[in-house]
């Protein structure tokens, strides 16, 4: 017969939950080695022994039941309603060997709510390294439960806890710490006053209010304020609350006195003493610094080949195509639309999946979390906590996930300024746009002796500029709604770790991936339309082309060749796109830009990665697709309608980075920033003020430069 | 033959603008499986 078992994921942040989770289902889903990774529920199936399946919660990571974010609440809310349809048969508790003090905490509250409780502890293929052992034996006996010892990264004793979860109904469901005994005569009139109900989950509801108003209270329970029973003042409970935390680490400081041993003399302390190093007050930032422009330098060095190499692929594609294919529309929209636009996006393959293997490898060695530590320190100067470096620096990749990991943040204000500056961190869909401009206009050569070059130094400072911006932003923005109360931020120090080979490629693929056919669908739908209305036009300039061009020339005796582009660029001038470019021309000129610059800044708003696309197949309608031009030479051989000479120079380009680097140009970013601010007013005012700020550094920039 | 491209194209074209318009005016699904660390999730 098949049943099926609802199983939750529980444990501390960081304690590889999603690793096991992924173990258990087979799924995919993100793993990172700092806290705060994930932040909604995930759900996954498990096939056990005799046809009977596991739905697998992955739930945020708690320190304990009290609860004071949104994230934590998540957990609260499942374990404490029994007629929701997450509240598990099982819940699972994962543990890390070497935090199992800090973790039994968490275990021992939800055991206290007679859920029938596995205890796995995790990492256990760290222990010999470490030099810890443990008596099983005598915790399972005093923690009145089923103890599995799992390694999620050598998968190990999953087998073990699959079968713990079939057999969930022989588990144990009574509480092995008695929280009442820290005010015995209160608790009793509380059992009085509900027979029917869980003595410690009352205690958690009336509690939980205390720390967390919003949280929505059981149905059953919504009685409990209005009746006529004592109540406690805020600082009673929260007095109370602390003495049941010191109850708790008792019992668990002499279980794991009997259960535990480590033998210092062994375990070698290579954490700390490169944490003295990564840590340092002046080494730690040079340090990293020279990370980031190992880096940099990096995905100049090694994406340049395959770059080029793509370019020129889609360049011959194009022309090939249109060389085969029956002249028509269908030929020309291909040729001249699709594949150039494809060819703007799939030419930064190799510099995205370069960004992310070194986003991947410093997440998965743990040294991402030092960054988070030294950004911390720089971040209490300007009034915000540690909390808001988390989502600042995932904000590499991509804002949305960062927008999404401020729900560890507790105070609404500090938590709403966090998502406002978000966007300012340069995300990976800025890349291609500094990297095709800084080609352009950065002078090629090197400092220190070679080792640098100027381009990764300018493409470095890019990412400190959108560092600085949002720091300084979160600062201004903290003077005008000043934050009451700042999160209280207890930055989780993993251990040191070999990135995982596997772990590191999947991420490298999922996001490259995920880049390709994002931008890829986006720049498909433009690329159509754009080639459209760059290709009809109306009116007499447009249809007479021909004419009204031979004869302007007729003078000048141009080859046909030559001829026949100045036709074409006459027809783009007068086609639709044409007349909204010329619209919007008066705008972006002043900062340097001519009209298709201009176009392509429009349709960036949907995707920042479309811009060199949309620039490729606007210059293809106009070269007459007989020429192999790569998108890198086509720009290089623009000319500024207005002050002659290149178009991209060293002027409009700066001015360029600069917008890029400012404007909200992602309409996806403020859809999440609605969804989580719950209103259009946020959205809209970030919107409106970083266009601002965008457009007015490009005009100074350019103005000054020119 | 011509006209028949030119209907392809123009149907092309109407339905990239739907696409795009709805992508990013239309509705806002709640899109609660859009992973963590997942850019895809528009
Ligand atoms: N050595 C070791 N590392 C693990 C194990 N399980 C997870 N990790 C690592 O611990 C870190 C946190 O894992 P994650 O699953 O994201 O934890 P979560 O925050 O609890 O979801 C990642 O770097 C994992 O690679 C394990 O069994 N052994
Ligand atoms: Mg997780």
């Amino acid at each position: 017969m098949a049943r099926s078992i609802k199983v939750s994921l529980i444990g501390n942040p960081n304690t590889g939950k999603t690793s096991l989770f992924n173990r258990l289902t087979g799924l995919n889903q993100k793993v990172g080695n700092y806290p705060g990774i994930t932040v909604e529920k995930k759900e996954g199936i498990c096939k056990l022994d005799r046809g009977i399946k596991a739905h697998i919660l992955d739930l945020p990571g708690t320190y304990s039941l009290n609860t004071t974010s949104l994230d934590e609440s998540v957990v609260i809310e499942t374990l404490l309603d029994r007629t929701s349809k997450d509240f598990p048969d099982v819940a699972v508790v994962v543990s890390d060997v070497e935090n199992l003090k800090r973790n039994l905490l968490l275990f021992t509250q939800i055991k206290d709510l007679e859920i029938p409780t596995i205890l796995v502890i995790n990492m256990a293929d760290r222990m010999k390294r470490k030099a810890i052992s443990l008596d099983i034996k005598q915790l399972e006996e005093d923690l009145k439960t089923k103890v599995v010892l799992v390694s999620s990264r050598k998968n190990m004793g999953v087998e073990e806890l699959k079968k713990a979860i079939t057999d969930f109904k022989s588990l144990d469901i009574e509480p092995c710490v008695n929280a009442s005994v820290i005010d015995p005569v209160y608790f009793e009139r509380l059992r009085k006053a509900y027979p029917n109900q869980l003595l410690y989950k009352l205690w958690l509801v009336i509690t939980q209010d205390v720390n967390f108003g919003k949280i929505d209270r059981n149905r059953d329970l919504t009685d409990l304020k209005t009746t006529s029973f004592e109540i406690k003042s805020e600082a009673d409970l929260k007095r109370l609350q602390h003495k049941e935390t010191v109850v708790r680490y008792q019992f668990i400081n002499g279980l794991l006195k009997k259960a535990l041993s480590i033998d210092t003399a062994t375990a070698k302390d290579l954490r700390s003493r490169l944490d003295r190093i990564l840590l340092h007050k002046i080494w730690g930032y040079l340090i990293f610094f020279t990370v980031l422009l190992v880096i940099f330098q990096a995905i100049y060095d090694w994406s340049g080949y395959p770059m080029d190499f793509i370019d020129e692929s889609f360049a011959s594609l194009s022309s090939w195509l249109s060389n085969k294919l029956p002249a028509g529309p269908i030929a020309d929209l291909l040729s001249e639309g699709i594949i150039p636009g494809l060819g703007g996006i799939v030419i930064f393959i190799p510099q995205i999946a370069f960004l992310f293997l070194f986003i991947s490898i410093l997440e998965e060695s743990g040294y991402m979390s030092r960054v988070v530590f030294l950004m911390d320190h720089l971040m209490k100067k300007f009034g915000l906590s540690g909390k808001s470096v988390v989502p600042l620096v995932s904000g590499t990749a991509c804002a949305i996930p960062a927008v999404m990991a401020t729900r560890n943040i507790e105070d609404w204000k500090e938590r709403l300024i966090t998502i406002l500056v978000v966007p300012f961190t340069t995300c990976s869909a800025r890349l291609p746009v500094y990297l095709i401009i800084v080609g352009l206009v950065i002078p090629e050569g090197s400092i220190l002796g070679g080792l640098l070059s100027y381009q990764a130094l300018t493409l470095m400072l890019l990412y400190l500029l959108g560092f600085a911006t949002a720091i300084l932003g979160a600062w201004v923005l903290n003077k005008i709604l000043p934050i009451n109360r700042k999160s209280f931020f207890v930055m989780e120090m993993p251990a040191y770790k070999l990135p995982i080979l596997k772990n590191v490629l999947y991420t490298v693929l999922e996001k490259t991936k995920s880049f390709v056919f994002g931008a890829g669908k986006i720049i498909m739908a433009i690329s159509v339309i754009l080639w459209v209305l760059a290709s009809y036009g109306l009116g007499e300039q447009y249809t007479n082309a021909e004419q009204i061009v031979t004869e302007k020339y007729e003078s000048e005796n141009l080859s046909e060749k030559d001829l026949n582009q100045k036709i074409a660029s006459h027809k783009l001038e007068y086609s639709f796109i044409g007349y909204i470019g010329k619209g919007i021309e008066p705008v972006v000129a002043p900062l340097g830009y001519d009209w298709k610059i201009g176009i392509a800044i429009v349709s960036s708003f949907a995707a920042r990665e479309v811009f060199v696309g949309t620039l490729a197949t606007i210059y293809s309608v106009e070269s007459d697709g007989e020429d192999e031009l790569t998108i890198k030479n086509r720009m290089k051989e623009e000319v500024n309608p207005i002050l002659g000479g290149p178009l991209f120079n060293f002027a409009s380009g700066i001015s360029l980075l600069l917008f890029y680097a400012f404007a909200m140009q992602c309409m996806s970013t403020l859809a999440i920033v609605k969804r989580e601010t719950n209103s259009w007013k946020w959205p809209a005012i970030q919107f409106v003020a970083m266009t601002v700020i965008a457009y007015a550094s490009a005009l100074a920039a350019f103005q000054i430069l020119k | 033959m011509y006209t028949a491209q030119i209907i392809v194209v123009v149907i092309l074209f109407v339905i990239a603008l739907l696409w795009l318009l709805r992508k990013y005016i239309g509705q806002s699904k709640d899109s609660n499986n859009c992973g963590n660390g997942d850019c895809g999730c528009k």
